[in-house]
């Protein structure tokens, strides 16, 4: 068992590091260009109007309640959602196939790791460890968002509640993070899909994921006369999480235990496919 | 008796209407080092693949005690392999490699493996991509030898590299690793710079396996003879399996004909393996037909 969960840690620590670049960039660009963007429009706001935006702004973060304030925070984390969900649809699109492109698939199999374990940790970086990065950036542009708060609150001698809107930085972010990864989790059977397409294509592994979703669409279409996976897949955002109980809501919900299971079977698909592709 | 450490009955794998394998019967002794020899699309990739669990095949598979099939992982446990130069993962520095292989590897010895390639001149912080061809190959070669594996799996190790660096795997390969308990399976065009090496003889050809004999059989039940002008007529009757000319002398190959008859034929010797492979392919087809 310990070796077993050694084996699981390297795996996933070479994944981190194999796709750094990838996991880093986008969030970082995004939250880069949002404290940016926050920047340039004040640099450009007229005094009056940003006076009055601070005021706003500080008056929500004192007087609000902390659990009614914490909407502020989650909603702007929101933001970061699209960069998560690209990040995660290339990773798991190249996540099989790179290695079977540059033939370094014939060394990892040369290690004693099975195939499952190799399927499954990809399944888990994408579910837990890119929405971790993407949360640490979050919590970054949120303090930066505080920081600029505060210096602004000074030069207007107002007086910001400075824990309780680092507190609430940290909340967003938290809130963030299970956000990503219950979302993750009722994503598991696309998570599954993009596995198998990346474990089975010779080339072009996203056009096949997505063409065969297409397929299977317009074949439920045809077939059954409804357009429920259309329906399913229009909604992005499974799960709203904007405060601590919706976690264990989405956790224990009939939606999350058709997803674990029809995600398991694809996840099994692509340990297949990875195994006996030849 | 040496116990087997592959077994193999009636393995079969096709792709499309080509049958790569077509009934493939092996029997590997453990502590030998045998050499997989054939000819182009005989079927040596597919069945090292095979024994290594990389594709699905039909028959009686068994390697070191376990069915590749169901337990790949688990068996690399027992069993390495290089399968061609160039896969190392490139993006990986030597030192991140030696990370993950001793994290999932219990049987990877790290401070070997940095005795060995101390002994090297591979960078331990340079990126895998940014070494020569050769340099990958002797990083690959020593992981595997810190490896206190069973079975090593050679499937073309030295393809594309210079002379210097195949004569330096293979002796690395015979001092530094093979000590007559583990055993080494090695499939390469280069057949003389293995046959040295070599216990036993596997040749394939169209999917089936055409010779399986230990090297020592092999220079009982062949004999070659550069025959001398005068016994040409006699050498002929005694029904060669192949024979050639070189250098305008007749040289013949016989494969069950004893010593003593052929005796006085001229110069006897045992054939190399390349033109005992040509021997034995050639006089197959020559029966077939």
């Amino acid at each position: 068992m310990k070796i077993e969960l050694r084996r699981f840690g390297a795996l996933l620590r070479k994944e981190l590091q194999e796709h750094r670049n990838l996991f880093v960039i986008a969030p970082a660009v995004f939250s880069l260009a949002l404290i940016l963007l926050g920047y340039v429009i004040l640099l450009f706001l007229p005094e009056d109007m940003e006076r009055n935006l601070i005021e706003e702004a500080v008056s929500l973060l004192t007087n609000l309640p902390l659990r009614a304030a914490a909407i502020i925070p989650v909603a702007l984390s929101l933001i970061f959602a699209p960069a998560l969900f690209l990040t995660s649809i290339i990773y798991l699109t190249v996540s099989l196939y790179q290695d079977r492109k540059d033939r370094s698939f014939l060394f990892w199999q040369s290690m004693p790791v099975a195939d499952w374990q190799t399927v499954l940790s990809r399944a888990v970086i994408t579910i837990f460890a890119i929405p971790a990065i993407a949360a640490a950036f979050v919590l970054l542009t949120l303090l930066a968002a505080v920081f600029w708060l505060q210096t602004a609150a000074w030069r207007y001698e107002l007086a910001l509640a400075t824990g309780k809107s680092l507190l609430l930085a940290l909340d967003g972010a938290l809130l963030f993070y299970c956000f990503a990864w219950l979302n993750g989790l009722l994503f598991l059977p696309i998570i599954g899909w993009f596995l198998l397409f990346s474990a089975y294509s010779r080339r072009v592994p996203f056009l096949w994921a997505v063409g065969g979703l297409i397929a299977l669409a317009l074949l439920e279409a045809w077939l059954l006369d409804s357009i429920w996976l259309t329906y399913w897949l229009s909604w992005t955002v499974k799960a709203a999480v904007l405060g601590w109980s919706d976690i264990a809501a989405t956790l224990f919900s009939y939606d999350m235990l058709v997803a674990l299971a029809l995600g398991a079977v694809l996840l099994t698909g692509a340990t297949l496919m990875r195994r006996f592709n030849d | 008796m040496m116990d087997n450490i592959v077994a193999a009955q009636a393995l079969e794998k096709s792709y499309g209407r080509l049958k790569a394998l077509d009934g493939v019967d092996l029997a590997i002794s453990a502590g030998s080092i045998s050499g997989l020899i054939g000819p182009n699309g005989a079927g040596k990739t597919t069945t090292l693949k095979a024994l290594l669990g990389l594709i699905d095949v039909r028959g009686e598979l068994e390697v070191a005690g376990m069915d590749p099939r169901a337990a790949r992982g688990e068996l690399m446990e027992e069993v390495c392999f290089i399968a061609d130069v160039g896969i190392l993962p490139g993006w990986m520095t030597s030192r991140k490699l030696l990370d993950y292989v001793e994290a999932v590897h219990t049987r990877f010895d790290r401070t070997r493996a940095e005795r060995l390639l101390a002994e090297t001149d591979i960078p331990a912080d340079k990126r895998i991509r940014a070494l020569s061809k050769g340099m990958v190959t002797q990083l690959h070669l020593s992981v595997v030898m810190a490896i206190d594996a069973s079975l090593l799996v050679l499937d073309e190790p030295t393809l594309g590299l210079d002379i210097m660096y195949r004569k330096t795997f293979y002796d690395r390969l015979l001092n530094d690793y093979y000590d007559g308990r583990r055993t080494i399976v090695i499939s390469t065009h280069q057949v003389e710079e293995i046959e040295h090496l070599l216990t036993h003889l596997l040749f394939i050809d169209k999917g089936r396996i055409a010779l399986d004999m230990s090297v020592k059989e092999v220079a009982e039940h062949f004999i070659e003879v550069a025959v001398a002008p005068e016994q040409r007529e006699r050498a002929l009757r005694l029904e060669p399996m192949h024979k050639r000319e070189l250098l305008g002398q007749l040289v013949c190959v016989y494969a069950g004909v004893e010593r003593r008859e052929l005796e006085g034929l001229g110069e006897l010797r045992a054939p190399a393996v390349a033109d005992l492979f040509v021997a034995k392919l050639k006089g197959d087809e020559r029966n077939e037909n």
